[in-house]
């Protein structure tokens, strides 16, 4: 709920007792706003009619607010998409006071999806209207790089936090991206999602730079296997001592020994093991026939 | 296509030991019937060692062996099967449910925004 509102409300009481809030509604507004606890009565009172009639004047108060936009990468964005984008805006911010519109919406006439932001006080939570992906988040959460990168590229009707939280991925993790990024790439697929993963994150941690999803999109038009292997082996180097890759490594490579022996086909898992074999001894030792 | 006819088609392809998880059958009624056709192809794919999968980084799944599909939006396709043998599950479910799978197996999130 919009806590401008409410402040406002309990500052003209004249103006909204007994005509919009009844007298016993305003204490419990009063109790909200000042976070103290509420009985079950009040509750009640609080999420029924008290908060039907504040989403009432909060969408009064936002048709009667100045509409400032901010635009981020503005080079980046197609004329008619910015125009759109407020419109979306304008719609969503009824219901949410911050909102941004982001991604290959905003810089590419070939689009899947529009990517929308919405700021709640808590929780995480992804949904579909139509083309619409919708991205419930908290404003702490946008600090993470993904967000931080969609950002890069975006319009809002608020200043996005240029705060950047990065956290460690584990090694089991960065390994299953790579593996699954070397599939991507040898099947052709039309969206890598786990080799784009994999060049944000290098970006990210060897070369400190958050790239924005236009950059992302034009990294991931020229990768390919050598790429990905160069970069695996870079991002491993850099995140994990020597000691612990050597030790993980050389278990993961005996694992990789047994499925090339019971799988078909395994020319990427001997190509696996080859990567791994060289960031850890130096040069690869495998001799298997792959299949 | 029905869903018990879908289910029919699986249990021919891998065989009678292929265990379905419980929204299975909610999320095949959310799929288009060239969508589904699809599935069934990808699935006889893997069954005949066309398609690459991999080998889950913890150990104790080390003698599994994956394969990971995006079939809609947000419904993923989740297989399972023991090296050397059987296909042994199949996951389809939202991205919450198939995040939860790859986290379980050692894998990281998919790259969903709030991945």
């Amino acid at each position: 709920m919009n806590r401008n509102i409410i402040k406002n409300v309990l500052l003209r009481k004249d103006l909204f007792v007994p005509l919009v809030f009844t007298r016993r509604q305003f204490d419990v507004i009063k109790k909200y706003f000042g976070n103290k606890s509420l009985s079950n009565a009040e509750k009640k009172a609080m999420y029924t009619s008290i908060t039907k009639k504040l989403k009432a004047l909060n969408y009064l108060y936002k048709e009667s607010q100045s509409k400032d936009y901010f635009v981020q990468g503005r080079n980046e964005v197609i004329r008619g998409r910015l125009i759109e984008s407020k419109k979306i805006i304008e719609e969503y911010s009824k219901e949410h006071d911050k909102v941004f519109v982001s991604g290959s919406f905003l810089f590419s006439e070939q689009y899947n999806d529009i990517d929308i932001f919405l700021i709640m006080k808590r929780g995480y939570k992804e949904g579909w209207n139509g083309k619409r992906h919708l991205i419930y988040l908290t404003e702490r959460r946008l600090s993470q790089p993904i967000f931080q990168s969609a950002a890069l590229i975006s319009i809002s009707n608020f200043i996005i936090p240029r705060k950047l939280n990065k956290i460690k991925p584990k090694l089991s993790e960065l390994m299953a991206t790579y593996h699954e990024a070397v599939i991507e790439v040898l099947n052709k697929d039309k969206k890598s999602e786990m080799a784009r993963r994999l060049v944000f994150d290098y970006e990210l941690f060897c070369n400190n730079q958050i790239l924005s999803s236009r950059e992302l999109q034009e990294r991931l038009k020229k990768v390919n296997v050598k790429e990905l292997d160069f970069i695996v082996k870079k991002l491993l180097g850099k995140l994990f001592s020597k000691t612990y890759l050597y030790v993980e490594l050389h278990n993961y490579i005996k694992t990789l020994t047994e499925s090339i022996k019971n799988i078909t086909p395994n020319i990427h898992l001997a190509h696996f093991k080859n990567i791994y074999e060289e960031l850890i001894y130096g040069s690869s030792r495998s001799q298997e026939s792959t299949a | 296509m029905e869903v018990q006819e879908v289910k029919n088609q699986l249990l021919r392809i891998f065989g009678n030991q292929i265990k379905f998880n419980k929204q299975f059958d909610d999320f095949v009624i959310k799929l288009k019937e060239g969508m589904i056709k699809d599935l069934i192809d990808w699935c006889i794919r893997c069954k005949e060692n066309k398609e690459l999968g991999s080998v889950p980084p913890k150990k104790e799944y080390k003698n599994l062996y994956v394969f990971f599909r995006k079939i809609a939006s947000d419904v993923r396709m989740v297989l399972i099967k023991e090296q050397n043998s059987n296909f042994i599950e199949i996951i389809l479910d939202d991205h919450k449910y198939y995040d939860d799978t790859r986290l379980r197996l050692g894998y990281k999130k998919s790259s969903y925004y709030g991945s």
